[in-house]
């Protein structure tokens, strides 16, 4: 009897397990080889001239520097902010909350779109400040400079700190610091010797999870940036896509995974050690309003800042949207279903709509698929199967998604796995990089389940698959929804692996708005805003109404 | 025969053995309690009978059939939890309703049997209720209502009372007691409070580091424990070696007692056993009542405990006793030399520990 189960049991694991040795890990293996083996034969010339050449140590520093520069700035521009939420209870506190993270969930391609809305040479700003003083060029030169996607990250990073350190540091105002007060301790002693310290490892977790993201980020630097800057990331694409220099692009790839493995490797070991709870539920008992006026600026000021900082550039997309050459209009959305013969697709713009919500709807149901059989599997019974699969389940993460993408094109076009024609390249590499979110959401809920629950069933007379179908299914009906949701949402947004996987006939809309954003002329550039806007604000809807499921959960249970 | 036979049962998890040997009987219509201390095996044992686990040895035998090869689903018992185990995303009625919609009952049966379930718990026109919606006494009839609405053969209830407050769980064992009974149901309750097991059951059986030590009435239970074991588990503290004279007297620290009556010991080493209660002070020292024992020491400590005075003696030889003295009479001071008078009712003779001289 114990066998039978058991042999049940490694099926529920074997689905997702052929799926990631198909199409994630061949495709790894793959890349090795085209670093190693070139011609077929072992050649380390590539890999060799990749070290010996300054211009890729001298790349691999950009991607560091850079990385390292927007932790940093991310984080003294926002650790502010963090305390705010963890100390003060005011008006619309929730609301702002909820809006701060948009910028975190957003599509890169939206967010280089929003803020070239906003500060590029044709963005609202230079273009008030040209009509307010009468210049004939834009003041704001930060179109291609480093800066201007530094700032894209600062704003894409910014509520990585508010939630994680300001979660954490909710829970040591109140009784810790009164504590130290009543101790003898003055306000700066007690931040110092108390906060301070146990604050630390929230603040290292959270800086080396922005590291981690700016490091491998590719779609800002790529269309923010410009030719001029070369990251790891936008290095392969180039190498790849442009000069189709599959060698080097597989050594670069090979240093990527690398890189990302390292980095990942040392947040886990972290977490671990510290036990950051990464997302943790804000305390807000201790929480009290701003008494003196000093403090009422400061407070009005770092969230009057805030708001500035993450809600211009998406206004600006929006009302970008709608200024045309003739004055306010609809006609940057009405032209993207129009068929213009100078059009530089083979297909229609709003194509790629329909093609991206056909992708996600296919990615929803593999990651869903997918990750509910993971999740039931590892919530069973802990093993060392099960202890090794977890990791193994959650590996994909920590590969940046153009090495995804790139070992797609080296590894599924040709025997045994040819797909090279197949429009389910698409949302085949977005469900790698949905599963491991949907695993990593239905876990914990399938883990709430109580043990006594299901024998409670049991004893009442419910076989196992009665079980399942009345106790397990409903109680993570909610989670398998947020599940659902962020598969769509991470698949309508994906850039970094659909621009190598995507056929030319079958674009996505981030594929499109990078076309249109990479096209002179007021057209493109405006239907570009236009695309964005939608695709934000269907992103947006989706997350927020997550961001209410997920309040329902924890009221719930 | 009985409805349910338990013979030899073994259970080890690794290195651990839980349950070492178990065997007893349970009759229809009777309330059998486990009683020991929390890691006895007591909730191993319940989860065995259950089906949920399944035993190393031994055999379980229901209505005269092993049911080793049943399934849990298809023994239809029933099985109130600790913490209840509500369905959450379930109301009250769905709660009732979920083991008859398992027997594929009849949508009337259903209503009807879920209703009159909730009719005997008391909790008429809950139906609609959500489970965060009521408070803890509710939901504990809640899950009686669940697991007698499906009639199980066997009804078991596992510290159903544990996670109440104290004044709420004293009502309500009263409240399961005469619902089990009404319902002539077969049931095992277990619990590692002894008020609640002298409360409920028909007959007790004490189990400690996965043995059964004694099974008997709870009468029986309290009056003549079998071993240290049981007595010490029962409360009793005063417990100290005797040996055993020809003519019917125990000679011990105390001098020599004459208990009123114990079943005949084998060995001549013995322990003593004397109930804290039923001793009372004697002020007149010249006073000696015929046959009672007097002790005589000094108050090491007094504790108020509301209906009575727990007195901590010393006696001249160095035993230390305790007894419960009412509180009606003036409490005798620390430190003061006091006279108690107890009836050879409350000396019991136990069998001494093995492995210990006596």
């Amino acid at each position: 009897m114990k066998d039978k189960v058991l042999k049940q049991r490694i099926l529920l694991a074997g689905l997702p397990l052929i799926f990631l040795a198909a199409f994630y890990f061949y495709p790894v293996l793959r890349i090795f080889g085209v670093s190693f083996f070139p011609e077929g034969s072992l050649s380390l010339g590539e890999l060799r001239e990749l070290v010996s050449d300054s211009f890729y140590a001298h790349i691999l520093w950009f991607t560091t520097w850079q990385a390292f520069v927007s932790t940093i700035l991310t984080l003294a521009l926002a650790l502010p902010g963090a305390y705010v939420f963890a100390r003060y209870r005011f008006w619309g506190r929730d609301l702002i909350q909820a809006f701060t993270t948009v910028p975190f969930v957003l599509p890169t391609v939206v967010v280089a779109a929003a803020f070239r809305a906003l500060l590029g040479p044709r963005g609202l700003l230079n273009d008030w400040l040209m009509a307010g003083f009468n210049l004939s060029s834009p003041p704001i030169q930060l179109d291609r400079t480093v800066w201007f996607f530094l700032l894209a990250h600062i704003f894409y990073n910014y509520t990585v700190v508010l939630r994680i350190v300001g979660g954490f540091w909710s829970h040591l105002e109140g009784s810790l610091t009164e504590a130290a007060q009543m101790l003898g301790a003055s306000g700066k002693q007690t931040f110092l010797r108390i906060t301070l310290p146990l604050l630390w490892p929230a603040i290292l977790a959270a800086a080396l999870l922005i590291f981690i993201f700016c490091f491998s980020s590719f779609g800002v630097i790529l269309i923010l940036g410009g030719p001029r800057f070369a990251t790891v990331e936008v290095e392969i694409y180039r190498q790849a896509v442009h000069l189709f220099n599959l060698p080097v692009a597989a050594a670069l790839s090979l240093i990527q995974i690398i890189f990302t493995f390292s980095l990942m490797w040392v947040f886990t070991w972290l977490q671990k050690t510290t036990a950051v709870d990464l997302n943790p539920v804000a305390q807000t008992d201790s929480l009290r309003r701003a008494g003196s006026a000093k403090e009422k600026i400061a407070v009005r000021l770092i969230i009057g800042f805030m708001l500035l900082f993450l809600g211009t550039p998406l206004l600006a997309l929006l009302a970008r949207s709608f200024i045309t050459p003739d004055g306010l209009s609809l006609s940057f959305y009405t032209e993207l279903f129009q068929n213009r013969t100078q059009s530089i697709f083979f297909v229609l713009p709003h194509k790629a709509v329909i093609n991206s919500l056909i992708f996600a709807i296919a990615t929803m149901g593999m990651a869903l698929t997918l990750g509910l059989l993971a999740a039931t599997y590892l919530a069973g019974p802990k093993n060392r199967i099960a202890s090794f699969l977890d990791p193994l389940f959650m590996i994909p993460l920590s590969t940046s998604a153009v090495t995804l993408g790139f070992g797609f094109i080296v590894a599924l076009d040709r025997p045994p796995l040819n797909l090279r024609t197949s429009v389910m390249l698409v949302p085949l590499a977005h469900t790698l990089v949905a599963f491991p979110f949907v695993v990593r959401t239905l876990l914990p809920a399938l883990r709430g389940i109580p043990r006594n629950l299901r024998e409670a069933a049991t004893v009442l007379g419910a076989s196992p698959w009665e079980v399942w179908r009345t106790v397990d299914l409903p109680i993570v009906g909610r989670a398998l929804l947020v599940g659902a949701v962020f598969a769509f949402a991470v698949s309508l947004g994906e850039f970094g692996a659909t621009v190598f996987v995507a056929r030319p006939q079958t674009p996505t809309m981030p594929l499109a708005i990078f076309r249109f954003l990479s096209q002179p002329g007021a057209l493109n550039y405006g239907q570009a805003m236009a695309m964005s806007s939608i695709l934000m604000l269907v992103t947006v809807s989706g997350f927020l109404s997550l961001e209410k499921l997920r309040f329902g959960i924890t009221s719930r249970f | 025969m009985a409805l349910l036979e338990v013979t030899n049962i073994s259970k080890n998890f690794g290195s651990i053995t839980v349950l070492n040997n178990i065997s007893f009987s349970l009759d229809e219509g009777e309330i059998l309690c486990f009683l020991g201390p929390s890691g006895c095996g007591k909730t191993t044992l319940l989860r065995l009978i259950a089906g949920l686990e399944i035993p190393d040895t031994g055999k379980v035998v229901f209505n005269g059939i092993d049911i080793a090869a049943v399934p849990a689903y298809r023994r239809q018992f029933g099985m109130m939890f600790q913490e209840f185990a509500l369905f959450p995303h379930k109301n009250v009625f769905e709660n009732v309703a979920f083991g008859l919609e398992r027997q594929k009952k009849s949508p009337q049966e259903i209503t009807l049997r879920t209703s009159q379930a909730l009719d005997m718990v008391g909790l008429e026109g809950f139906d609609h209720r959500k489970i965060n919606e009521i408070s803890g006494g509710e939901r504990q009839r809640v899950a009686l209502a669940r697991s007698l609405a499906a009639q199980p053969r066997l009804l078991m209830l596992d510290e159903p009372l544990g996670s109440l407050d104290r004044a709420l769980r004293a009502h309500l064992i009263l409240e399961l007691r005469r619902i089990l009974k009404k319902v002539g149901a077969t049931a095992i309750f277990v619990t590692h409070d002894q008020s609640e097991a002298f409360t409920i059951a028909d007959s007790i059986a004490v189990i400690d580091r996965g043995k059964i030590e004694q099974i008997d009435e709870p009468e029986a239970l309290y009056m003549r424990p079998k071993n240290p074991i049981v007595a010490r588990f029962l409360g009793f503290s005063n417990l100290f070696d005797g040996r055993i004279l020809e003519d019917g007297g125990v000679e011990t620290d105390l001098g020599v007692l004459y208990p009123e009556k114990w079943e005949a010991q084998q060995a001549e080493r013995v322990n003593v056993l004397i109930r804290p209660d039923a001793a009372r002070i004697i002020d007149d020292e010249t006073f000696f009542p015929e046959k009672e024992i007097i002790i005589l020491g000094v108050v090491k400590d007094r504790l108020f405990q509301g209906r009575s005075y727990h007195i901590q003696l010393e006696t001249e030889t160095g035993l230390a006793l305790n007894f419960d003295l009412p509180n009606d009479i003036p409490p005798p001071l620390k430190g003061k030399v006091i006279r108690l008078a107890l009836p050879p009712s409350c000396v019991v003779v136990v069998p001494a520990t093995k492995n210990k001289s006596g």
